[in-house]
């Protein structure tokens, strides 16, 4: 028997607004515990929750990227259960109005493009983070209240490849929106996943499991393909699937059972009493669109068909938001698409990668569409190039000075280029005699003198012409 | 120690005729004696008291008043406890929203005073700290559950105290103990730092001696604060400059239903009494028909409502970051044990409820349905509030029974009638206007969303022609 | 005897232990309150939408994003019965 798998994913962002869903301490990571904490945050007694503009808006930009209709009254209910990390005993969420609903977002699986549909994203709150010792726990209220938008998926994804393109294209998207720095091992981005598998044939939903704790792209895979893997046995064995939460354990590879789920939990959801409904200004939505960056899609469609970049390239350009941004602020004055791509994902990146700086610090836009001109023209050699866009970077300086105060001007002169030319001539006889007896190949070595008495400014081209014109002549 | 009104002692500071400081000496010394009496106190904190004094230049109207704060009502570095033994050590790091605006205005605050538990009660028996006894007979009752804030107000102690009702929390233990209660529209004053019973019925009032007061702290606990996401932007007038004696122009209702379900008779001659007063003044009183089912349900309305809505503000209190913890093994044990001990039997059993009516398969028919049948209800008042100003009943049916009888007292029509005002956020005043046995009897005025104005205006009539204005009994002969 | 083991579950899901000296007076107080309940079912309902607050009302107003009003560690724990490395101490929470 074939079964298919079902998959659908919740994800959880964390926003990187300045302070707290619900109230003005800051959100920040790394600081000592308990420091970044409101009366709020640790739900004393008769404090009320004061909603984050700056969270709202993120959220409509995650919005607005995936395509939903956004809910313009905003508000909030609670979700109640008791645990050590929930100082309310309540989570505030958006379990009846959610701003988001019915999205989608274009994903990339091995070149080809494929649509999920998104179900809902609402805004919510983070817990407190809880360290486990041997005997007891110990509470840090920092991480309490952060903002999150979770983004619910519906269950179209099929397999383990489907699932990592997905997380992949909301990372990127939650990058690019500049909402979240969304990494996956630092927990501001974290997913859930829930599989189920049923017969090809049937119409039936399986039994569903949800599995927690994937902290990498890599453990999505590995998780969903274990996954897959046990349930097919089960299936084929005739043994029932359990409802389950399960966890991926990286020590052995494998998914292992946390609780069973015999009864949904009763969460009790009622529309939170301490904030009204919130009526969201249509403009102000609007602008938030209007305001929105090129997405990675949409840059992709553009590298790709209007720039003629090639898949690869295009790729890697998105890959790097600054470098991608970059790219598209160059491209605007130096319209040499593949030329500044080369440049920028080869010499640009490798430096960057190299000395941990963000392009901004060490390159202007201006500057670097100035060298790519001297470079489409041929005021520059590429090898005189490559020195004065390093000595840009490092010395942060541009790329005229640069060439002045190094001499990579390119020498065109005819006249200049002739004097040195019939210097190296008139000392080498001998040469002219090997040229009249067929040798070809010495013209290049003589470019090569030409250049070194030049220190590389010497037009190649030109050079070439020149010279190839002087050894006709000499040669009679 | 002379008894004053907030009007007369800033008159009296600011000419120079008492000293401050002497005052107050009076005051902490008269505060011991009416706390043997009353047991009104949850703490006093005159230490707080002259720190305030200090601050003030008495040039406002309520710089260096003294004044008390129901127990709910957080206080920077000083006990909150909300009457619970949950939080009997707490310790607020922050005021709330009123408390700071009062500081700023230089009141002295002397004291926290006692109410039920959590604010949940109507006769300040289940107070962490014992029973309030009513000034006007120590064998009665304050009711509750700002059973201190009333009682100390109407000892002559202080010329004002702040409360919080929900339900009734002012009107009644003011009806009580014959002063003024009121509580304002919901929205109409913060409630950040006030502990919660119920959110989307708690409101922040005061209690006074006399209406022109009542109309000056009103004016200066409300207004828009951005920490309470439900706090209204409408401007607050100047209450006590608008206040107008003329209520010609008034139209005023009673429920004839709840008139009738009247047993006694000079309770039933005080009313009759209060229309004919009103008349006199020229306004226009009108017995109309309110639905009997919809009276019925108010206390059931209420009581599903403020259970599902406290069981989870107060799933807070786990004993983890604050509060009472017992020493258990395991966290779970920890949070069932101290809020099994924490809490009274009463609460527990409201929390339990609450946690009936917000479950899932019963939402629909327990907590969906009470707020469905709440804006019927609210429907209905609106109706009748495009024809009419203001709704009048008697405050209670009853004078404040006698401790022995007080968990006995089954709510009445006309009890339940106060509920009106929290489930539609109206405001609402309690006045005294009349005796029955030596003790105090009220009326109830509740008026439109966000016309205090008039609610304070036909008070202000009613008591001029009254001769309850500034009442307190001090208590000399009951000295125990 | 239905009753208490549902009382019983109630009271868990509220983080409370009902002894059974306690049981009576908690049966009385839901009998009653479940009288209570069936008032209302006398009241038609259909297509009334719930009144969440006790008048329709809406905000315009967010707050802004700025960062203030943060508490001094000391403040965070000084109302905790238990704290270790300026934290909150509580036995091992296991996951459940």
């Amino acid at each position: 028997m074939k079964f298919e798998t079902v998959i659908g994913i919740e994800v959880h962002c964390e926003l990187k607004t300045k302070s707290k869903m619900f109230s003005s301490a800051p959100v920040s990571f790394g600081k000592k515990p308990n420091t970044q904490v409101h009366a709020i945050d640790l739900a004393m007694p008769g404090t009320l929750p004061s909603v984050n503009q700056k969270a709202v808006e993120m959220a409509i930009r995650v919005c607005h990227a995936l395509h939903m209709d956004i809910q313009d009254l905003l508000s909030f209910d609670r979700k109640n259960y008791f645990y050590a990390d929930l100082p309310k005993g309540y989570q505030i969420t958006q379990h009846y109005h959610p701003i988001g609903s019915h999205g989608y977002i274009e994903i990339d699986v091995n070149q080809e493009n494929m649509r999920i549909d998104i179900e809902r994203l609402h805004l919510e709150e983070d817990t407190a983070k809880l360290t486990h010792l041997s005997d007891e726990s110990l509470i840090d209220y920092n991480r309490a209240g952060i903002p999150l938008i979770e983004i619910v998926s519906k269950p179209q994804i099929k397999n383990s490849l489907q699932a990592c393109a997905y997380l992949e294209a909301l990372r990127y998207l939650f990058i690019y929106t500049d909402v979240s720095d969304a990494v996956m091992a630092q927990g501001s981005m974290r997913c859930d996943i829930n599989i189920s598998l049923k017969p090809e044939t049937s119409q039936q939903y399986g039994v569903k499991v949800e599995i927690k704790n994937l902290n990498s792209l890599s453990n999505v895979q590995k998780a969903i393909d274990y996954e897959i893997q046990r349930q097919t046995a089960l299936l084929l064995d005739g043994k029932p699937i359990l409802q389950q939460t399960r966890r991926f354990d990286e020590k052995t590879q494998t998914t292992v059972a946390m609780r069973n789920k015999e009864t949904t939990a009763d969460y009790r959801y009622y529309p939170e009493p301490n904030i009204l409904p919130i009526k969201l200004d249509s403009k102000w939505i609007q602008q938030i669109k209007d305001k929105l960056p090129l997405l990675p899609k949409q840059r992709k469609d553009i590298y790709i068909n209007q720039y003629q970049l090639s898949y690869n390239d295009a790729r890697i350009l998105i890959d790097h938001k600054e470098l991608s941004d970059f790219y598209n602020q160059t491209v605007q004055i130096c319209p040499h698409y593949q030329l500044v791509c080369h440049w920028l994902i080869g010499d640009v990146l490798s430096y960057l990668n190299k000395s941990h700086q963000s392009i901004h610090a060490i390159l202007h836009v201006e500057d670097f569409a100035k060298l790519m001109h001297f470079v489409a023209d041929k005021t520059l050699s590429t090898k005189q190039a490559k020195q004065v866009l390093e000595l840009m970077m490092t010395k942060h300086k541009d790329p005229v000075s640069v060439i002045e105060e190094y001499h990579f001007q390119q020498i065109n002169d005819d006249h200049i280029l002739m004097k040195v030319i019939d210097e190296i001539l008139d000392y080498q006889p001998d040469l002219i005699k090997e040229y009249s007896q067929g040798k070809t190949k010495i013209v290049g070595f003589l470019v090569g003198q030409v250049m070194q008495k030049t220190n590389g400014q010497a037009n190649p081209q030109k050079t070439n012409q020149l010279l190839m014109k002087e050894l006709e002549k000499r040669k009679q | 120690m002379k008894v004053y009104s907030i009007e007369s002692l800033h008159d009296a500071f600011q000419s120079g005729k008492v000293e401050p400081k002497d005052y107050y000496q009076q005051i902490y010394k008269e505060a011991q004696f009416q706390q043997k009496r009353l047991n009104a106190f949850a703490y006093t904190t005159f230490g707080k008291a002259e720190k305030d004094l200090k601050n003030a230049d008495f040039q406002n109207i309520l710089s260096g008043i003294p004044y008390v704060l129901k127990d709910n009502l957080c206080t920077q570095n000083i006990y909150t406890t909300a009457s619970s033994r949950m939080l009997e050590d707490y310790i607020p790091t922050y005021n709330a929203h009123v408390v700071d605006l009062l500081e700023r205005q230089g009141c002295c605050l002397i004291g926290k005073s006692s109410m039920d538990e959590l604010g949940m009660g109507f006769t300040n028996m289940t107070a962490l700290t014992g029973p309030v006894y009513n000034p006007w007979d120590v064998s009665r009752i304050a009711g509750g559950s700002s059973g201190g804030s009333a009682a100390l107000v109407a000892s002559g102690l202080i010329p004002f105290a702040l409360g919080s009702d929900t339900g009734d929390s002012i009107r009644r233990p003011a009806g009580y103990c014959g002063v003024v209660g009121m509580k304002p529209t919901w929205g109409r004053v913060s409630r950040y730092g006030l502990i919660p019973y119920a959110s989307s019925l708690d409101t922040i009032g005061a209690l006074t001696r006399n209406v022109r007061d009542m109309a000056i702290v009103m004016k200066n606990i409300s207004g828009h604060d951005h920490r309470d996401m439900t706090s209204s932007f409408q401007s607050v007038p100047r209450y006590f400059h608008h206040l107008s004696l003329d209520i010609s122009h008034l139209k005023i209702a009673f429920f004839k239903n709840i008139y009738d379900s009247l047993t006694d008779l000079q309770m039933k001659k005080i009313f009759d009494d209060m229309v004919v007063l009103l008349k006199q003044q020229g306004a226009k009183v009108d017995e109309i028909d309110f639905p009997e089912r919809y009276l019925k349900s108010l206390v059931p309305v209420y009581n599903i409502i403020a259970n599902g809505e406290s069981t989870s503000n107060h799933a807070c209190l786990d004993g983890i970051k604050y509060g009472m913890r017992e020493d258990e093994k395991s966290i779970e044990d920890i949070v069932i044990q101290s809020r099994s001990r924490g809490f009274t039997k009463s609460t527990q059993q409201r929390f339990i409820l609450g946690m009936l009516v917000l479950k899932e398969e019963n939402q629909e028919k327990m907590f969906r349905k009470s707020q469905k049948v709440r804006r019927l209800i609210v429907e209905e008042l609106n109706h009748i509030f495009q024809h009419y100003d203001l709704i009048i009943s008697l405050n209670s049916d009853s004078i404040a029974p006698h401790i022995q009888d007080a968990m006995k007292k089954s709510s009445s029509l006309v009890d339940a009638q106060l509920l009106l005002a929290n489930l539609a956020g109206l405001p609402s005043l309690t006045l005294p206007c009349g005796f029955v046995d030596d003790m105090p009897v009220a009326i109830n005025l509740t008026g439109r969303l966000f016309e205090e104005q008039t609610v304070l205006n036909c008070a202000y009539a009613l008591e001029n022609v009254l001769p309850f204005k500034n009442q307190y009994v001090r208590g000399d002969h009951f000295e125990i | 005897m239905k009753d208490i083991e549902f009382l019983k579950q109630l009271a868990y899901d509220a983080r409370l232990s009902i002894s059974d000296e306690d049981m009576p007076s908690l049966i009385d107080a839901y009998k009653d309150f479940m009288d209570q309940i069936q008032i209302l079912e006398d009241i038609e309902t259909e297509g009334v939408e719930p009144l969440v607050f006790p008048f329709e009302s809406q905000n315009y107003y967010l707050r802004l994003d700025d960062v203030e009003d943060i508490m001094e560690v000391d403040d965070v724990l000084k109302n905790a019965k238990e704290v270790q490395e300026q934290q909150v101490k509580v036995p091992k929470v296991v996951n459940s």
